[in-house]
């Protein structure tokens, strides 16, 4: 278990009692207005949220989760980390108390009865009971890294951008006034009545939990704390719920506390944000550098300590109203990143000519210092890709963000969440059993014939095409079904007060509200599936070596018997060499996915549903469930990874591995992970080579690069299993040599040599 | 015309600056007894083998000259280069070292990795010996140069002046070898004697080229005093002379002797340390910066 979750159950009581409360609450609001009923829920959740203040915190607002209440997602360690959007209800933190030894007989009955409403009453299970035969048939569970599919669903709302912006101009006071203000108009229905009424008593809500902060404060001082400490965060807490922020303390204050009572975890572009109140109290000796670092570290505590995933900061890029002053803290920014040195915040640069060569150094040193952070975005180029892909204007393309691993959103106007994936390499072992999972051995996506009867490779190719089709067809209708399950049971209040146009329209998020409802769709095994097909059509449809039937059996086989025909598989050429063919084959694969994925939006309502190829770890969970494929991978082994080669399979230089990637049409997606692997040699050695490696990539309409630098872990690992890192850079003065061409000790002496 | 090249390798970045791609020119008048690469000493195609990747299929015992047995073993002295143990062998164990291009065969093959070099790398020809096929040098410098992309020459030094000078318009840099000071000693351990390379660095250094003195360390060689004065030395006589490189002896070359059929050279690799301790000492000596 995560372990904020466990001191948060630590802290919950034998009763219930919060639980409740908000149960009743929820069932007595039952047709006095979603927006009405949601708010009375948080006014029960929120202030029983609030967790003590920690020694060294120079900002307030630490929180707990509780196993109900309302969240753009909320992650369920019980289901190995499912999200559960909008009401949700950890079922499995509420059996633990119940089952606590402490428990009564009462108790446990009464608590066994809550479960058993929420069980059908939290939205996912809405959502599930809302299923067509078909997704019954095809989305028989939601436990992606556990069985076997090709696609699954997802349920939530995240990584969208709030209008942070807005928030630290305006203040709470100020979006009060907004939201009441279009109150006023006698043209509004009852409905867009009660959802500005209940945004407006949202803000009384959040006043209220800072003077709630504030009262936690007040009482550790009395018992002796250090007033230099907590006066400064008392101070900044009392000026936040009369106006807006004063200073950048305070704004930092009031950004952490909202999107912590939001449960949001990407905080968009904090350079903007932040840039003018830090600027100008530097500027009046309010402040220090010093200061300020410090106050940010604060801020990277909280979130380290919150939650484990997201938690994104994006600085940067074209169109912001004041780049000097932006680009100023983003030193700060990044310097604080540096002495943090954690997984969390997920530093971004957008990356665009002309920009701060400052900024641009102290990136790279972050990246040198094996942070693995910023994620380097090509802003001109994504710009216009987001241009193209959303159907925006030039400057609302301007105003993207990014998420996860990099899938773009637009800040603070669309909601993008990918809330489907599938397994590409699954959609054609399926094909090419007849429409069967071989795994569950039950019927699994379109019978669209025998092996036999793909008596040509475009046949072959077609078919597997159709029955991606068919799966990125229900995926969209699940994304949909989510938005609309949603909108049935929640205003999304948090997220509705900070994104346009929801108090415009008077309409909650999902309801109408977003400017753009967007939604995303991850697709896992892109270049297994490429390379698979690669190898198929000169195997079995060129070369005639055996045939379709054949291979399916060898596949199934696990190459059993068969590692003679497993090599010559392996031969075949592999994306990522700058290989025409395979490249080719590549584009064509993941350009059928990118368009049949873009094709669903219109039928689904949706102002674009994009494919994003990211970088988690589901290539290797869905990989385990995967049978061999004619790539020559082996059974129940991962998968490829994002618009990246299959590892080990790239040798033939860095140029060629760009090559390759750049072949991708990563204009058509919302988002695409590339991965270099660097030693620490390289950027110590050769800064000059590392700038000029990656504005060569970006020229080549490379999106966005992850770099990494190899830690001493992964260095270790790599020479035990160099054949897994054939394109790793060690590179010796006047030394001839292709990694693949050494033998593995040799490689692992070659790696040696950058290991720092 | 055509060159016999072992490879050309994208993304070198210690061979000159910026990235760069590395052209391995085949064939060298030298015979350096550390040599880290073997499989460019001798001028024509020969057969490498990767041992730990044979099969012991038996496929490329077909050899016609009798280089290959039975069970994947190699006799390298019978090997005539014709590369039919590589074509049949199943498990890429055996490839054919030598490839002859023309020099416009060699620019298309380079010309992918253009955008790369920026301006501030490009290509580096190297070896082997550039010089020892000095029509073809001359002839992919030019192309290379029509093109924009800036050439560094690598070379031991040991050519016909003529040779070198009829580079000199197409380099931007020259990556000149200084093994050993003592004639005697080059001799042993390189199979030639230095005077003719010390005459043509002179040369060079006073037609005003660019030029990195680099010098391969090799522990119980040339890590003596002597020849550290001697590097000292020239570069108070080459006042022009941009930077001395040590290169110090690594133990990678063994790896390709083993699939050239060569016993591994005997030598041994110094540590981080000692390798540092070289580069203090001569930076002391030297009135140019040493890297490492």
């Amino acid at each position: 278990m995560r372990g904020y979750l466990a001191w948060d159950d630590a802290h919950l009581d034998d009763g219930l009692s919060v639980e409740f409360r908000y149960t009743q609450a929820y069932r007595e609001c039952q047709g006095k207005g979603l927006a009405f009923r949601e708010l009375k829920c948080l006014e029960i959740a929120l202030p029983a949220a609030i967790a003590p203040i920690r020694d060294g915190d120079l900002l307030a607002g630490r929180r707990m989760f509780r196993p109900l209440g309302v969240a753009p997602s909320y992650w369920d360690d019980d289901t190995d980390g499912l999200d559960n959007v909008s009401f949700y209800a950890d079922l499995g933190r509420m059996e633990r108390v119940m089952n606590r030894p402490s428990q009564t007989r009462e108790s446990r009955d009464a608590i066994a009865g809550l479960i058993e409403f929420w069980k059908k009453e939290n939205v996912n299970a809405k959502v599930r009971a809302k299923f067509d035969p078909v997704m019954r048939r095809e989305m028989p569970s939601d436990l992606w890294s556990k069985d076997s599919g090709v696609i699954f669903g997802l349920y939530r709302l995240v990584f969208s951008q709030l209008d942070y912006d807005k928030l630290v101009r305006l203040g709470l006071p100020g979006l009060k006034s907004e939201a009441a203000e279009r109150l006023s108009d006698g043209a509004l229905t009852e409905e867009q009545r009660d959802f500005l009424r209940s945004l407006c008593s949202l803000v009384d809500l959040l006043t209220e939990l800072l003077g709630l902060y504030e009262a936690q404060l007040r009482e550790k001082l009395c018992a002796g704390a250090d007033p230099d400490w907590l006066g400064p965060i008392l101070d900044s807490l009392e000026r936040l719920k009369a106006g807006p922020p004063a200073c950048f303390r305070d704004a930092l204050q009031l950004v952490w506390f909202y999107s912590a009572m939001t449960g949001g975890r990407d905080f968009g572009r904090m350079d903007v944000y932040l840039g003018d109140l830090y600027a100008h109290d530097l500027d009046q000796g309010a402040l220090t550098k010093e200061e300020a670092i410090r106050l940010l570290l604060s801020f990277y505590r909280l979130m380290q300590d919150t939650d484990s995933r997201d938690g994104r900061i994006v600085m940067g890029g074209l169109g912001r109203r004041n780049p000097e002053n932006a680009d100023r803290v983003s030193l700060a920014i990044m310097e604080a990143g540096l002495r943090f040195r954690q997984l969390k915040p997920e530093f971004s640069l957008r990356m665009y000519k002309g920009m701060s060569e400052e900024v641009i150094r102290l990136a790279f040193r972050m990246l040198a210092d094996g942070m693995t952070y910023p994620l380097l975005f090509n802003d001109e180029a994504s710009v216009r890709a987001v241009e193209n892909t959303m159907h925006v204007s030039p400057e609302e393309a301007e105003q993207y963000g990014f998420f996860g691993c990099g899938e773009y959103v637009l800040g603070h106007r669309s909601i993008g969440t990918p809330n489907d994936i599938i397994n590409l390499a699954k959609a054609l072992e399926v094909t090419l059993h007849e429409g069967v999972d071989p795994i569950r051995g039950c019927p699994h996506g379109l019978n669209l014939g025998a092996p036999e009867s793909f008596d040509t490779f475009d046949k072959l190719l077609d078919a597997y095409k159709r029955q991606v089709e068919y799966f990125t067809e229900i995926a969209a209708r699940h994304q949909r079904l989510v938005y609309d399950t949603v909108s049935e049971n929640s205003a999304m209040l948090l997220m509705s007060l900070l994104m346009d146009d929801c108090i415009a329209r008077a309409r909650p998020l999902v309801s109408g509200g977003v400017r753009y409802l967007a939604g995303t769709y991850e697709t896992y095994g892109n270049t297994t599936v490429a390379d698979s097909f690669t190898a198929i059509r000169e195997i079995v449809y060129e070369k005639k070596l055996l045939s379709l039937r054949e291979l399916v059996t060898i596949l199934d086989a696990d190459f059993a018997g068969h590692e003679e025909m497993r090599k010559r598989l392996l031969r075949c050429p592999k994306f990522g060499n700058s290989d025409p063919a395979a490249d080719a084959m590549a584009r064509e694969i993941n350009t059928h996915v990118f368009e049949a994925t873009a094709r669903q939006a219109k039928a689904q309502g949706l102002s674009s549903y994009l494919v994003v190829m990211i970088n988690n770890g589901a290539n290797v969970d869905l990989g385990k469930n995967t049978l061999a494929t004619a790539d020559g991978r082996r059974a129940f082994t991962y998968l490829s990874n994002g618009n990246n080669p299959m590892a080990g399979m790239d040798h033939e230089g860095l140029p060629a591995l760009l090559r390759s990637i750049s072949s991708t049409r990563m204009d058509l997606t919302a988002g695409t992970a590339q991965n270099l692997k660097l030693t620490k040699e390289l950027f110590v050695k050769h800064p000059d080579a590392v700038r000029d490696l990656i504005d060569t990539a970006f020229d080549m309409g490379i999106l966005s690069l992850n770099i990494s630098v190899l830690s001493r872990g992964e260095m270790e690992d790599a020479m035990a299993h160099p054949e897994l890192h054939q394109n790793l850079f060690v590179r010796v003065g006047g030394f001839s040599a292709r990694f693949v061409n050494l033998d593995p000790g040799t490689q692992a002496d070659m790696l040696a040599r950058a290991l720092y | 015309m055509r060159g016999v090249l072992t490879d050309i390798i994208p993304f070198s970045v210690n061979d000159g600056p910026g990235i760069r791609t590395s052209v391995f020119f085949k064939g060298c008048p030298l015979r350096c007894r550390w040599c880290h690469n073997p499989e460019t000493q001798s001028a024509g195609p020969q057969a490498m083998v990767l041992q730990s990747r044979c099969i012991h299929c038996g496929a490329c015992a077909a050899c016609p000259s009798g280089a290959r047995g039975k069970a994947g073993e190699y006799f390298a002295s019978r090997c005539t280069g014709c590369g039919l143990c590589a074509s049949l062998c199943p498990a890429e164990a055996c490839r054919i070292s030598g490839m002859a291009l023309t020099p416009e065969e060699t620019l298309a093959r380079i010309l992918p990795d253009k955008p790369f070099f920026r301006g501030r790398g490009g290509v580096t020809l190297t070896g082997g010996e550039p010089l020892l096929q000095p029509e073809f040098a001359r002839a992919l410098s030019s192309l290379l140069r029509q093109r924009g992309i800036g050439v560094v020459v690598e070379t031991c030094g040991f050519a016909p002046w003529e040779d070198l000078a009829a580079l000199l318009p197409y380099v931007s840099r020259f990556l000149f070898d200084w093994k050993l000071t003592d004639p005697e000693q080059h001799r042993f351990w390189t199979g030639a004697d230095n005077g003719l390379i010390r005459e043509n660095l002179k040369k060079l250094h006073e037609s005003g080229a660019d030029i990195v003195l680099r010098c391969p360390i090799i522990p119980g060689v040339n890590d003596t005093p002597a020849h550290f004065d001697g590097i000292a030395r020239l570069t108070k006589e080459l006042p022009r002379l941009i930077q001395v490189d040590i290169l110090p002896y690594h133990a990678l070359g063994n790896d390709k002797r083993a699939q050239l059929g060569l016993d591994a050279d005997g030598f041994r690799a110094p540590d981080e340390e000692t390798a540092r301790r070289w580069q203090n000492e001569l930076q002391e000596l030297c009135g140019v910066p040493v890297l490492l």
